[in-house]
């Protein structure tokens, strides 16, 4: 079974034997990719201020998150196989930093999703006034409106929030939050480490030790 | 044609008067006295670890019916069945001449991050039940299970069906794989054991917030709107001020016995489809062969009926009542309706066995 280590450090020493051609070749890729989304960006801007057809807020919005996606794609290639001393560091750095965008693209999808709810909800609520068919008594104050609201935003909810889309993407958010989470310890913990401090990694080793001391010593006591 | 029929100036009048009640509410919640967790004389009679088991003082004369020890869930604190004297479950049961004895399952600290359901059934709510047994010479007693303390009962009883003389589950999720069941949904996807790796005992605010996102304006916006029509009202401001601390008073869960309950609950329905290990011991609910009083909320959003009804399907026993309260899930605890409702129900039902 090939293992990921040794393979990294084969690749680092496959590209340092291309003379770092292959890593200035990203850069290079990667500054062309730059300027182009700053181009489409201020593309995105100027269509929007200028109040062309089609420029509502959601299409900015969906833009910027095209393009946001897409930096954070280039970004990404930019890695290269960490070595050397610190090979240690720069992989922990690349995992925190790959967990933060996952976490990232995780709260986007939520978002997405939500904004449907909102757009939902608000189309629910005019239909509830102002359908010809809309039944119910007047609506004649702002508390019973707030109400309407209410209800309108919590039937448009439960229809996304039952949906596999939904608990699929609240899964992945909470995932990559633990995930992130995971990789933000790791680090902490090397920094304590390097201290002498003690750790929740070691505490909890303590903790599991006792409980099954604990069990085993229950257990004996019954006999 | 609109319903929308909203006078402009009275709208102004309507904000204007909101705005002052609001700000009278939050004036009179804030010089409010803190509110205390239970209001009924009660001794600790038995500890274990984090785990206190009380001992409600008699208010009436004993019925002579064999005790009832409720098991609450974990996810809260169980001073919701005593929440204030007007709104408390357990003083109507004591008010009906019943011995009531109550688990505090306390608050898991760093250390409790390995307890096992195995702990929380067959050691604790186990302790708590022998130690009642052995004081009072009484073979079994009554257990009164609510929300995911009535799952643990289930577990206990078809564990060890000679502790308990009558089974009563209020609230109780059974089935977790019913349509309705949206917490059930959004967990299904969840690597509950790595998250339980990485966080170790899972926070109560993360539990709150998942709560809360159920039903998220009803939740939030509308409950908070609702300060406007109780701000005169002070008893009402500390009924509410007592519930919100109650709500967002929720322990970390214990890691391992966490994940337990979500895998092999939440997204595996072992109580349903079988295969229910817990401390060794099979949980098979046919082995459940006492009356059982199954109650339920009709318009529960976390337990749903469809989720509580199959256990009249599942357990051994012939002697099985279903009653419905006409409300929610917190409804069913505190509401004016429930303080009579429920302790008659419960006790005329436990006096004829």
């Amino acid at each position: 079974m090939p293992d990921p280590w040794i393979e990294a450090q084969q690749e680092f020493a496959r590209q340092a034997a291309d003379g770092g051609a292959e890593a200035i070749r990203r850069i290079r890729e990667f500054s062309d990719d730059y300027l182009g989304i700053t181009r489409e960006l201020w593309k995105l801007v100027e269509s929007h201020a200028s109040g062309e057809p089609g420029a509502s807020s959601r299409a900015l919005e969906k833009g910027l998150d095209q393009l946001s996606n897409a930096l954070k794609e280039k970004f990404e290639r930019l890695y290269v196989p960490a070595f050397g001393p610190l090979h240690a560091q720069q992989q922990a750095t690349e995992r925190l930093m790959a967990t933060t965008l996952r976490w990232q693209r995780a709260v986007t999808r939520v978002s997405e999703l939500l904004s449907t709810v909102a757009t939902d909800a608000v189309e629910k609520l005019i239909a509830a006034l102002a359908d010809p068919g809309a039944s119910g008594p007047p609506v004649t104050s702002l508390r019973q409106l707030h109400n309407l609201w209410v209800d309108c935003g919590e039937r448009a909810f439960a229809v996304t929030a039952h949906s596999e889309d939904f608990a699929a993407a609240q899964a992945e958010l909470l995932m990559a939050m633990v995930e992130m989470r995971f990789e933000q310890r790791r680090q902490i913990e090397e920094w304590a480490r390097a201290f002498n401090l003690p750790t929740r990694s070691e505490v909890d080793a303590i903790h599991s030790r006792l409980h099954e001391l604990a069990r085993v010593l229950r257990e004996e006591q019954k006999r | 044609m609109t319903r929308l029929a909203i006078d402009v100036a009275q709208a102004a009048g309507e904000i204007a008067d909101f705005s002052r009640r609001m700000a009278a509410g939050a004036c009179s919640l804030a010089a409010l006295e803190a509110p205390g967790e239970g209001c009924s004389a009660r001794d600790d009679v038995h500890h274990e670890e984090r785990v206190v088991l009380y001992r409600y003082r008699p208010q009436a004369a004993s019925t002579g019916l064999p005790p009832l020890l409720i098991c609450y869930a974990l996810v809260n604190r169980p001073y919701v069945m005593d929440l204030q004297p007007d709104r408390s479950l357990i003083r109507g049961l004591l008010a009906r001449g019943l011995d009531v004895y109550l688990i505090d399952w306390g608050y898991p600290e760093a250390a409790d991050r390995f307890l096992e359901l195995d702990d929380y059934v067959n050691r604790y709510l186990a302790g708590c039940i022998d130690h009642i047994r052995r004081t009072l010479g009484v073979p079994a007693v009554n257990l009164l299970g609510v929300c995911q303390g009535g799952t643990l009962a289930l577990c206990y009883t078809a564990l060890h069906p000679d502790g308990v003389r009558n089974l009563v589950t209020m609230v109780t999720p059974v089935d977790f794989h019913t349509p309705e069941n949206l917490l059930s949904k959004w967990i299904r996807g969840v690597d509950v054991d790595r998250m339980v790796e990485v966080l170790g005992n899972i926070p109560g605010e993360l539990l709150n917030a998942t709560f809360l996102s159920l039903m998220p304006l009803r939740l939030t916006s509308q409950k908070y709107a609702g300060i406007a029509d109780i701000a005169d009202d002070p008893a009402e401001l500390a009924s509410f001020l007592r519930m919100e601390k109650w709500i967002f008073d929720s322990p970390d869960q214990a890691g391992a016995a966490f994940a337990q309950f979500m895998r092999w609950f939440f997204q595996e329905n072992r109580l349903v489809l079988g295969g229910l290990v817990i401390g060794g011991g099979r949980v098979d609910l046919r082995q459940i062969d006492c009356p059982v009083l199954n109650i339920h909320a009709s318009q529960d959003h976390l337990v749903p009926p469809s989720a509580t009804l199959p256990l009249r399907g599942l357990i051994g026993s012939h002697d099985y009542t279903s009653f419905e309260f006409d409300g929610g899930h917190i409804g069913i605890y505190v509401s004016a309706r429930a303080q009579e409702l429920l302790p008659r129900t419960i006790a005329e039902w436990l006096e004829k066995r």
